[in-house]
């Protein structure tokens, strides 16, 4: 397990870095073709000696055999010396010799050093008579021979008959006494020829030849191409029967290197496109690995960065199941808003939250989302508070799956407006007050000017006439008639008075009252008309409401209430009238079987200021506007409902 | 060149006066008196075929019927319309608008009204 954990490492340390592992696959085959180079150098190497070895070794041996040649071609002439030390038939031994043997040029033979027979003459007269014995260039090599008693070759050296060319003497000894040389000449081009040298290609190789000068005591060398060789390689083989050296000289100094370098450097070329090609397979995985980190490094910051804005943001969030209903997630804010713990809230769905009367919308716009028919939504709605209170809210809904996807959730973002719908609501209320104030000042104004214009316009009519009157009586009649005006002038005065101070009082003096106590007390203010019209007024006020009502204004609103009653009581039944309290709405309920009004008609001017209906003598139409003001100072309303010729119920709804 | 005037107004005081500035003035006129629009209506609806009034001098503001709402069913009677003033204490800017909406309304005069006026309607 260790083991598989360890590679995995190693292999993902190289795949992660493949310039480095590109340049230990590099490294490994530069090795590897190093080595294959230096075994082929060592194989050439080898091939090369092997063929230097055989190519002078055969030139040794054709060396050899020119040289055995040449002792037997020496003994054979020396064979011709008699006993009197005089060569018989040299001529004819001569001719012979030279003749069957190729390699050698010229014979001689040199009683006593000095050379005296020669073949062939003609080309090698001009070395007759001369003494090698005292000749200081020649001396040394010719002793060597007496010395060793054998066969030695001098030279190469300028012969006396031209060219250049190696000697071979032989001593010949009669009786134990020097008696002087038996020798060949053989010419160095001769030499060369029939040693193979000179039919030799030499374009790879070439021969020296060499000695070491007795006198001079250095190396000479005698083949053309003297350059110092001594750097090359080379191999030498030595002729001991002429102090000789052979050597074979490799012509190119760095062949060898060249020939290899060449391998070396498509082997070099090789290990770096091998190296390359392994970084560029490897960059793959490698770039895709660092994609595969990036893409993971991206999700993370995301991740990150949605936690934060989830967790932190002003807006309650919430993910929810889109079948269900169900929460998955919410934040904090989503649980301060709505005052329910993470956990209760994940255990639970919207709908148990949710105001009863909001369920349905939600959940069709939900239906919408799932259906594909929208992408988000947004809706007013209320939930319903741990604390039970009511909590309206801005909520945005926007699905989390894609088009192609099948609906699975979707994100809910509420912001509490609870404040601002209650601001709205004060808003539109004080907006409502005001504008109906304003309403009610414009009837007022507008009552106050036609009022007071009809009865101007009167008096003025009249004064006209009183200027105009012939008679007394005329006078008299107007003066009675502005008397009239005058009298309704003060009433309409006083009327507008009351209302004015209905209006004006701010402060009114409010006490707890027993409500059944003043219906009685209106009853009794009543009796008189109610004695007259035989009227059954029944009060099921229990004793025991109060309600807490500015004093005067009940006496007005009950009195004006019951005697309205009265007065438009039907004349073909007894009055009946009932006065009720519901105690769950606080409300009040004056109910008669009387004429009725009819409210299609007239509902709207009802609680006008002189708004009558019938031709009673008594309507002024005073009476249900000041109740109406009444009540409203006291922050109650009134409704009515009624029928024609069956009857009507006001009812006063108290605050 | 006597006409019959026809006065719809809930004013007691009103009615005497104008009935006095109409017997003062010139040509022997007739006149009606209604209290409300209903009285009004009724007494042309009962039938049709009696002498309809040529003028009527309308009030807007009348308890059980009022000016408007009298203009309104007149409309729908099948008879020859008379000329319609309307009479009232005071003529606000909307009561003018309202006016419009109404072509047998030949004129509109605030109150007080004087013979000379009676004069200019009823020469006409």
């Amino acid at each position: 397990m260790g083991l598989r954990k360890k590679w995995k490492t190693l292999s993902n340390w190289f795949l992660t870095k493949p310039n480095i592992s590109g340049a230990l696959v590099f490294l490994l085959l530069f090795f590897i073709v190093c080595f294959f180079v230096r075994l082929r150098y060592k194989t050439i190497e080898e091939n090369q000696r092997r063929e230097m070895s055989n190519i002078i070794h055969s030139v040794q041996q054709n060396f050899e055999q020119i040289l055995k040649t040449s002792y037997v071609t020496t003994l054979t002439l020396a064979m011709t010396v008699n006993d009197e030390g005089e060569p018989e038939n040299f001529e004819k031994v001569a001719a012979q010799l030279v003749n069957s043997n190729a390699s050698i040029d010229a014979l001689q033979l040199v009683p006593n050093g000095i050379i005296k027979y020669v073949y062939p003459v003609e080309a090698n007269g001009a070395a007759i008579g001369f003494d090698i014995l005292n000749s200081p260039e020649v001396k040394d090599e010719a002793l060597k021979s007496i010395d060793s008693k054998l066969i030695y070759f001098a030279g190469p050296l300028r012969l006396k008959q031209g060219g250049i060319g190696v000697v071979g003497r032989l001593p010949v000894f009669k009786e134990n006494k020097f008696w002087g040389f038996s020798a060949v000449i053989i010419k160095l081009e001769t030499l060369m020829k029939h040693s193979g040298i000179a039919s030799m290609d030499d374009s790879k190789y070439y021969f020296q030849f060499s000695k070491v000068n007795p006198t001079t005591n250095k190396e000479e060398f005698f083949l053309p191409n003297k350059d110092d060789f001594s750097n090359r390689y080379f191999q030498t083989v030595t002729i001991p029967d002429g102090d000789w050296k052979l050597y074979l000289v490799m012509r190119d100094k760095n062949g060898l290197v060249y020939q290899t370098m060449t391998s070396g450097f498509l082997g070099l070329f090789l290990s770096i496109m091998g190296a390359l090609w392994v970084v560029s397979i490897m960059k793959k995985p490698a770039q895709l690995q660092k994609k595969v980190y990036q893409q993971a490094q991206k999700i993370h910051d995301s991740e990150i960065e949605f936690r934060t804005l989830f967790e932190q943001a002003p807006l309650g969030i919430a993910k929810v199941d889109s079948e269900s209903g169900d929460f998955i997630t919410v934040n904090a804010e989503f649980c301060k808003i709505v005052g329910y713990s993470e956990e209760e809230l994940t255990s639970s769905n919207f709908q148990r939250i949710t105001h009863p009367d909001d369920v349905g919308e939600n959940v069709n716009c939900l239906n919408k989302l799932r259906d594909g028919n929208i992408y988000d939504f947004s809706v007013e709605k209320r939930y319903l508070h741990k604390s039970g209170r009511t909590v309206w809210v801005n909520l945005i809904g926007a699905r989390l799956w894609k088009s192609d996807e099948k609906s699975k959730h979707h994100i809910a973002m509420i912001e509490d407006i609870t404040d601002k719908k209650r601001a709205d609501e004060e808003l539109k209320q004080s907006f409502e007050l005001v504008s109906d104030q304003n309403k009610r000042l414009l009837n007022f104004s507008y009552i106050v000017s036609h009022n007071l214009r009809s009865h101007t316009s009167n008096i003025q009519t009249i004064s006209d006439f009183l200027e105009t009157a012939d008679t007394k009586e005329e006078r008299d009649e107007m003066i009675d008639l502005l008397k009239k005006v005058s009298q309704s002038l003060n009433e309409t005065m006083s009327n507008l008075n009351e209302v004015v101070s209905i209006r004006t009082n701010i402060n009114l003096s409010i006490e707890k009252l027993n409500l059944s106590a003043y219906v009685e007390r209106a009853k009794s203010l009543l009796s008189q008309q109610i004695a007259k019209q035989d009227v059954n007024l029944q009060n099921l006020v229990p004793s025991n409401i109060e309600i807490n009502y500015n004093t005067a204004y009940l006496e007005s609103i009950l009195f004006n209430l019951v005697s309205n009653a009265i007065r438009y009581s039907h004349k073909d039944r007894k009055p009946e009238i009932v006065i009720t309290f519901d105690e769950e709405a606080r409300a009040l309920t004056v109910k008669d079987n009387g004429i009725g009004i009819d409210l299609k008609k007239n509902g709207e001017k009802l609680f006008g200021m002189y708004k009558t209906f019938n031709n009673n003598p008594d309507s002024k139409g005073i009476g249900l506007f000041l109740v109406k003001n009444q009540i409203d100072a006291m922050g109650g309303t009134i409704t009515v409902e009624s029928k024609l010729n069956e009857g009507t119920a006001f009812t006063i709804y108290f605050k | 060149m006597s006409k019959l005037i026809c006065i719809i107004d809930d004013d007691p005081i009103y009615q005497f006066l104008i009935n006095k500035i109409i017997g003062n003035s010139e040509g022997n006129h007739d006149v009606l008196f209604f209290n409300n629009g209903k009285e009004a209506l009724d007494y042309f609806t009962l039938d049709l075929n009696k002498n309809l009034p040529e003028i009527i001098l309308l009030d807007l503001e009348m308890p059980i019927m009022d000016g408007w709402d009298f203009l309104k069913e007149i409309d729908k009677l099948q008879i020859e319309k008379p000329d319609i003033y309307i009479v009232s204490s005071s003529i606000s800017h909307e009561d003018k608008e309202k006016v419009k909406a109404f072509p047998q309304i030949k004129g509109h005069f605030s109150k007080p009204i004087n013979s000379n006026k009676i004069q200019e309607i009823t020469k006409k």
